[in-house]
């Protein structure tokens, strides 16, 4: 009887724990085989083959099959596929590889992941999520979003009432936030703002003034103090900083980057460096304990800065967005914060006192001194858009996935800096998405001279610098900061061409 | 009796020249007082526009962010900005005459242009220190950063500023209206009240001055105190 009972105990028990082992191995992903219509320029509606990945609707469209669609017109592209490699080349034909638009094939391949597969476009490397699945035929096919494909090729895609995708190769993309925020795309987001940061005007926000956590994009706060410190002549970026025994410990957890040791000498340069590249946690505090002694006394020195440039929702606990758990009993776990219109005022200020930031934040990657450790940068965008010069990533659970990005427009009498801030995505998939989109929004407000209030959120005020005016090309600034930036651009593009 | 007829005699006739005397002296004082002699010429006085520019130019430079100025610092580069002011006076009754005020257009001028200057040296100074903070290697002294802003606005500072810059004068037409003028006066109780002439309906604009030992004091409630001197001949 005793040995009966510990036979079935002994295999109830391996039932138990091969059905808890076996959901977390099965739960990597799913996705949903479909189709739907798409039709280009008006013509013949064709069959493209889609996945829906995790969730019905997050659908994620066929590459061959839209390659097809779009051969023989303004925006055909060649397409090559492989096992974790995508090459996309617009303006090339395409070969087909007999599969296209036909329904779907049976033993489709179960091991398709999400992720950011090695991507060229016109042989230049792009960030973005794809799908890819083996055919029967042993090639591969490509699965991606349809707006980051519109972003790729620059076209304007629209999906009518009854579930048809309209491509129209004659027109380019033009994204409309108000309309996207109407369909509810921004519901998962804490906070957007996109703007021109050299005139203070806003093209559009959301939930601007709604305090969030802001995760690592503190770090520009940092990075500020230090250009501050730098400007001032308090340091030079060829001082150097040594590391700490807490910045070692940082570094050498779960949180850390770069591996540094304690006593380590680092310049201030290569601290910059790290911190915003590859949002090194261990740079940012080593650079707050050689600026103000200890990180509490930089801290509060970045919340008077604050102060200083009307954050007025911007809290500070540290000085690289990571959660602090607080010294009481039961502990409470703060993070760094602020408003997506704060954020734009702090990029804003750090654009237009520190341009020179740009000359980092627009690396793709850089190698330390230090320790000849590569570093780089976390921003997808710098990949998929032209124009992108910064600036900063921040992710933690509570704060989502976040990106402040900068881009370059010129009016065709001085070079503007617009910046797109978004808050709290839910992961880094929409992060570069709603970046990318904004990016391109940003970009077609400022070529068509969209003035302030043009597209507008439920909540928010103005994010810029009050009484800034709109831009006019051609006409002598009145305003004293105004004037200056256009001397300050005067002079670097006097400065970079080596006059 | 005799003694006293002649003694009679002589107190009426003390007491008619006393008399006599006393009126021609007071009839002489009343009819030509040296005060009111005093008051027919040229007058002149200094209009100190310093506060006023140095507040209107710390209020524009103020929107530059990173560097700052004070408006003590202004003030002191913008020291002696003034404007001339004169005042005829023209006796043509016994206690009033006639009266015309002007500004003076070269002192105006003179003075505007030193008040752009100054903005545009404190000007530069901020420009240059912005130049410092964002990096830049080059020169940025004065020289240098005014071939900047001349590259930047194919203009000098000065001209710049005066474009697009603040306003840091009130202009001359207004400062006309307010101290210039012509009209008529008239002494009394120690004041000497103006009044212009004017083509407007309505009662006409009238002023006092007050009489502080050799000066004329115009103290009015829109500008500063005009002290006006008397020019010598």
């Amino acid at each position: 009887m005793k040995t009966i009972l510990r036979k079935t105990s002994c295999v109830l028990l391996a039932v138990i724990l091969f059905c808890s082992v076996l959901p977390l191995k099965a739960a990597a992903s799913y996705e949903i085989s479909g189709t739907c219509q798409v039709q280009v320029d008006g013509g013949t509606v064709y069959t493209v083959k889609t996945l829906d990945y995790s969730y019905e609707h997050n659908t994620y469209l066929s590459l061959r099959d839209l390659a097809m669609l779009l051969k023989g017109t303004g925006k055909e592209f060649s397409l090559e596929v492989r096992k974790n490699a995508v090459s996309l080349n617009p303006g090339e034909g395409y070969v087909p590889a007999g599969t296209e638009n036909a329904t779907w094939e049976t033993g489709r391949d179960p091991n398709l992941t999400l992720r950011r597969n090695e991507f060229k476009v016109s042989g230049q490397d792009v960030r973005y999520y794809t799908l890819i699945m083996k055919l029967a035929s042993g090639d591969y096919d490509c699965f991606m979003m349809a707006a980051d494909l519109a972003m790729i090729l620059d076209m304007d895609i629209t999906a009518s009432g009854d579930g048809l995708l309209q491509i129209d190769t004659g027109s380019p993309l033009r994204v409309l936030p108000a309309e996207l925020e109407q369909a509810g795309y921004f519901y998962g987001v804490n906070g957007v703002l996109v703007g021109d940061a050299t005139t203070g005007e806003v093209y559009y926000q959301y939930q601007s003034d709604v305090p969030c956590p802001i995760a690592s994009t503190s770090k520009l706060m940092t990075c500020l103090l230090a250009m501050e410190a730098i400007g001032t002549g308090e340091i030079t970026a060829e001082d150097v900083f040594t590391v700490s025994g807490k910045a070692s410990a940082l570094a050498a957890s779960d949180d850390g980057v770069i591996s540094l040791k304690q006593g380590e000498q680092i310049t201030v340069q290569d601290l910059l460096l790290g911190a915003l590249l590859p949002s090194s946690n261990e740079c940012a505090l080593c650079l707050a304990e050689g600026l103000a002694g200890s990180e509490e006394a930089f801290v509060e020195r970045m919340n008077r800065k604050a102060r200083e440039l009307g954050l007025s929702q911007a809290l500070f606990f540290n000085s690289n967005g990571l959660p602090v758990y607080t010294e009481d009993p039961v502990p409470a776990k703060c993070q760094n914060r602020m408003s997506a219109s704060d954020m734009f005022r702090l990029a804003s200020y750090l654009l237009r006192v520190y341009p020179q930031v740009k000359d980092i934040t627009s690396l793709r990657e850089a190698v330390l001194s230090a320790n000849g450790y590569t570093a780089k940068n976390t921003n997808p965008l710098l990949y998929n858009l032209p124009g992108v010069t910064g600036l900063k990533t921040g992710t933690t659970n509570k704060a989502g996935a976040c990106l402040v990005t900068s881009l370059a427009a010129d009016d065709g009498v001085m070079e503007h800096d617009l910046v797109v801030v978004v808050l709290g995505t839910e992961d880094t998939v929409e992060r570069g998405r709603v970046s990318g989109l904004l990016a391109k929004y940003a970009l077609q407000a400022f070529a068509e001279g969209r003035g302030p209030g043009a597209e507008s959120g439920k909540t928010g005020t103005e994010g810029g610098k009050a009484g800034m005016p709109a831009r006019q090309p051609g006409e002598l600034p009145t305003h004293a900061e105004a004037a200056v930036e256009r001397i300050l651009r005067t002079a670097c593009g006097i400065w970079k061409s080596g006059l | 009796m005799k003694t006293k007829k002649a003694m009679r005699k002589t107190v009426s006739v003390l007491l008619f020249l006393t008399l006599s005397i006393s009126t021609v002296l007071l009839a002489y004082l009343y009819f030509s007082s040296p005060e009111d002699k005093k008051l027919s010429g040229e007058w002149t006085a200094k209009l100190d526009m310093t506060e006023q520019a140095a507040a209107a130019a710390y209020g524009w430079l103020q929107e530059i962010e990173a560097v700052t100025v004070s408006l003590d610092d202004l003030e002191a580069c913008m020291q002696e900005l003034s404007i001339q002011a004169d005042l005829t006076l023209e006796q043509t009754t016994r206690s009033g005459g006639t009266f015309h005020g002007e500004i003076l257009p070269e002192s105006y001028d003179a003075c505007e242009q030193a008040a752009y200057e100054a903005l545009a040296g404190t000007f530069r100074k901020l420009v240059a220190r912005r130049l410092q903070l964002a990096g830049y290697t080059g020169s940025t002294e004065e020289d240098a950063v005014e071939a900047l802003i001349r590259e930047t606005f194919g203009m000098s500072a000065v001209e710049y500023l005066r474009a697009c810059g603040p306003v840091l004068l009130p202009s001359r037409e207004e400062l006309q209206a307010r101290y210039g003028g012509s009209g008529t006066y008239e002494m009394a109780e120690g004041f000497l009240i103006r009044e212009y002439d004017t083509d407007a309906p309505g009662p006409p604009r009238s002023e006092r001055c007050i009489r502080q030992g050799a000066d004329l004091i115009l103290a009015g409630e829109d500008g500063p105190v005009m002290r006006y001197i008397l020019r010598e001949p």
